[in-house]
């Protein structure tokens, strides 16, 4: 009984230590993949900024899905959970100013903030490749490890 | 139309700060007010029945300078300006070149600060004008409507705006068994306070806006596009509107227009208004007083013209 007490416990670990590498791989993953999306969504708002001319709670409310951006009275809060702080912090400058200058300015700002994203998007997919098999891997030693202490 | 109501929706457009001050004013205060003055770093101000009045630190209206007034910020101004566009400054590129911005409730607010190619920067000053709808406000005029023009002359404020919005809706509306079609040339928004193409103003059942700067311009568009029977527009003042207007004529569509005048007899001192009434275009003058007594005289053309000194 002990043995096989034993035996699980080790197999639980090892599978938790390695699920929890998986997933902070997969953040990784997830941030470049938001990105990505903050990109596009960001370009949509540039061009309906210049052809639609609704006014910026109509856009952001069409444009943007819930889980990314978000009115909530007079301000946008951003909603996704993935983006860092440096991505938070560049889509936060944007978003402070958007809608105060003329439509030249607009377009600029949120051409120089998809620049910014992609910078923050390219240096995402060099960590993902850098650090994904890192994670999973030092997960799963992690996990041998904490199983050959426990038993 | 609830007064009330009108300067409540006109503050969306002023910072917190001094919305707190204003949204408590008495109810007398606020029917009274037809403008919001906000300008750096001087007092609030507004404009009752065409005099500035005052609120100080206690909330209070007072007619003349004191140290606890309510002052502006420039923030506060700019502020202001972003609300006014609903942070949505490229939306109201075209407008603010032309130094208004047009609000969602119908009303309009003047901007000045540095004209720049794109529009404005560093606004100074903003005056949120009040829209006043009455209806019935123009039950005379409408029934003395013969098929000829109609001219509605007097001095600032006293009201010929809201009096044209109501003749057109009446003739619109067939309030006297004639339906007819009037295209309105608005070339601020002020007629119709249209938004987006939503007009928050009554203007009748068969009325066609059209939101154009160029109102000589704007009327022929309409007279060749939307077969009109009137043609109705705000401020007529320039020889080429005049000439638009006689072009309506030509073509068979009356014309109901405004014009600026001191008193009754500027109506032959100035040039446009009075070729306007020697041309024949116009066969019924309304002659709005000052906004204090609100009197309105209504004149057929004949009449004035054998009055006339000129």
């Amino acid at each position: 009984v002990i043995v096989l007490f034993k035996f699980t416990g080790a197999i639980l670990i090892t599978l938790s230590c390695t699920y929890m590498g998986f997933l902070a791989a997969l953040r990784l993953k997830n941030r470049e993949k938001s990105l990505a999306e903050y990109e596009g969504l960001i370009l949509e708002l540039k061009n309906r900024i210049i052809y639609d001319g609704r006014e910026i709670a109509g856009l952001i409310a069409m444009i943007f899905p819930k889980d990314k951006l978000m009115l909530s009275g007079s301000d946008i809060e951003i909603t996704d959970r993935f983006i860092n702080g440096q991505d938070r912090r560049i889509l936060e400058e944007f978003l402070l100013k958007l809608g105060t200058t003329e439509e030249a300015g607009e377009t600029d700002r949120a051409q120089l903030c998809i620049e910014q994203l992609r910078i923050q998007r390219q240096k995402a997919t060099l960590d993902y490749r850098e650090k994904s098999n890192l994670y999973k891997t030092l997960g799963l030693c992690l996990g041998i490890f904490g199983s050959i202490i426990f038993i | 139309m609830n007064y009330n109501t009108q300067f409540d929706s006109a503050l969306y457009g002023v910072p917190d700060r001094i919305r707190r001050y204003l949204q408590f004013l008495p109810e007398e205060l606020k029917t009274r007010t037809e403008e919001i003055r906000l300008r750096a770093g001087l007092p609030v101000t507004l404009t009752v029945s065409g005099h500035p009045v005052f609120i100080n630190n206690r909330g209070a209206a007072c007619d003349f300078i004191t140290r606890d007034l309510i002052i502006s910020e420039q923030a506060e101004v700019n502020e202001a300006f972003l609300l006014l566009c609903k942070n949505s400054v490229y939306a109201h590129t075209e407008e603010i070149k032309n130094g208004y911005i047009i609000m969602n409730s119908g009303h309009r607010a003047g901007v000045c600060g540095r004209v720049v190619k794109e529009g404005m920067k560093d606004i100074s000053s903003v005056n949120i004008r009040i829209a006043r709808e009455v209806i019935g406000c123009a039950n005379t005029l409408a029934e003395r409507f013969d098929g000829g023009g109609i001219l509605i002359a007097g001095p600032p404020g006293s009201g010929k705006t809201t009096m044209l919005r109501d003749t057109v809706r009446q003739l619109s509306d067939g309030i006297f068994d004639r339906f007819l079609r009037v295209a309105v040339i608005d070339s601020r928004g002020e007629l119709s306070g249209s938004c987006k193409g939503q007009s928050v103003n009554n203007l009748g059942a068969n009325t066609d806006v059209l939101l154009i700067e160029d109102k000589a311009k704007g009327a022929m568009m309409a007279l060749r596009t939307m077969f009109p029977d009137i043609i109705a527009f705000d401020e007529i003042g320039t020889a080429v509107e005049l000439e638009s207007v006689s072009d309506c004529f030509n073509a068979g569509v009356a014309v109901i227009t405004t014009a600026h005048i001191g008193d009754k007899s500027d109506l032959f001192r100035r040039s446009v208004t009075s070729a306007l009434l020697k041309s024949g275009i116009i066969s019924t003058v309304a002659v709005l007083s000052d906004r204090v007594s609100g009197q309105v005289e209504i004149y057929d053309i004949g009449e004035l013209l054998s009055d006339s000194p000129f």
